[in-house]
């Protein structure tokens, strides 16, 4: 019970983050392009990294609220698609390989990083 | 009458609430087999497919309309981007990387992202059938340019193929032969062979 409150908050508050940070980020933008959704994918994969490296230092209630909820409710895979799908539509496939391609190397880095700064924390 | 950033943050947030606990729902039910990865993929790529179809059945041409704005931002920007994870993704990928997989590991990214994008675009094809009448035309110019094909050469095949036309002949020979003997003849004549 405590674990589905934790992930309801969690998921509550990254959604909220999400929003606020896409908000941001697109009234600065001249072109249309997802970078707001790049940015919150490849951030909250940096903190999921943090949170699973850190591991038992946390205890599970806060694991499970800041990386299934948090991180979870932060970063977005669906929107990501749908923005692909959406600058391939406007004959923009380097745009739309970009958020592909580039989001998932971004990503990776950002996790492995993370699980590294985590882990020296932890320690 | 809230502020409406304040109102927007609060419906993102509660449709975050609802996502996230039915993608930690689905990770407790689904089996996660010897692939490991099923409930990841199986949220990320439905909230994909669903997420295109919402965004596209709420698009209208011209300023989005209240109700609109709200159904978007709750279950949109909310439910479905809470549901669907790219961390949780992300990490899987690494994991599987770093300890020496990282054959599987690709073909789990590649297996996902084509999916999630074929899912979406799925969506939007369906979003924009169920959309109303008002977006209709903007979506077929947008989605289906050979509907607009078909829309003018409508009328003339209609006035030929239609079986309802007193003049159809097709539709004409088609009813006669039940009636006549000369639908036991083709059967007769296959069983003599």
């Amino acid at each position: 019970m405590i674990a589905v409150l934790a992930v309801a908050v969690g998921g509550a508050v990254g959604a909220a983050l999400r929003h606020l940070t896409d908000r941001a980020v697109s009234a600065r933008q001249e072109r249309p392009f997802p970078l707001g959704t790049v940015l919150v994918n490849v951030l909250g994969s940096f903190v999921l990294g943090v949170v699973s490296g850190l591991g038992m230092v946390l205890g599970p209630e806060w694991t499970v609220a800041l990386g299934t909820g948090l991180c979870g409710g932060f970063t977005t895979f669906s929107t990501a698609m749908v923005d692909a799908v959406r600058l391939a539509r406007e004959r923009r496939g380097a745009a739309a390989l970009a958020v592909v391609l580039g989001t998932l190397l971004w990503a990776l880095l950002a996790v492995a990083a993370g699980i590294t700064l985590g882990t020296r924390w932890a320690a | 009458m809230m502020p409406s950033l304040l109102r927007d943050v609060c419906l993102v947030a509660l449709g975050g609430a609802v996502g996230s606990v039915a993608r930690w729902g689905v990770a407790h039910v689904l089996p996660t087999g010897s692939f490991g990865h099923w409930p990841t993929f199986a949220v990320n790529v439905l909230g994909a497919l669903l997420l295109g179809l919402l965004l596209e059945a709420l698009t209208r041409p011209g300023p989005e309309t209240p109700r609109a704005h709200t159904v978007r931002l709750l279950v949109g920007t909310g439910a479905l981007g809470g549901f669907t994870t790219y961390s949780t993704f992300a990490q899987e990928l690494w994991d599987g990387v770093s300890s020496g997989a990282t054959g599987p590991a690709l073909g789990y990214a590649g297996l996902t992202l084509v999916s999630g994008l074929l899912a979406a675009a799925l969506g939007m094809i369906l979003g924009a059938r169920v959309r109303g009448p008002g977006g209709a035309r903007a979506a077929e110019q947008a989605l289906d340019t050979t509907a607009g094909d078909t829309r003018t050469g409508a009328p003339a095949a209609s006035a030929t193929a239609s079986p309802t036309t007193p003049g159809g002949l097709p539709a004409g020979a088609d009813e006669q032969p039940p009636a006549g003997s000369s639908s036991t003849g083709p059967a007769s004549s296959g069983e003599h062979r």
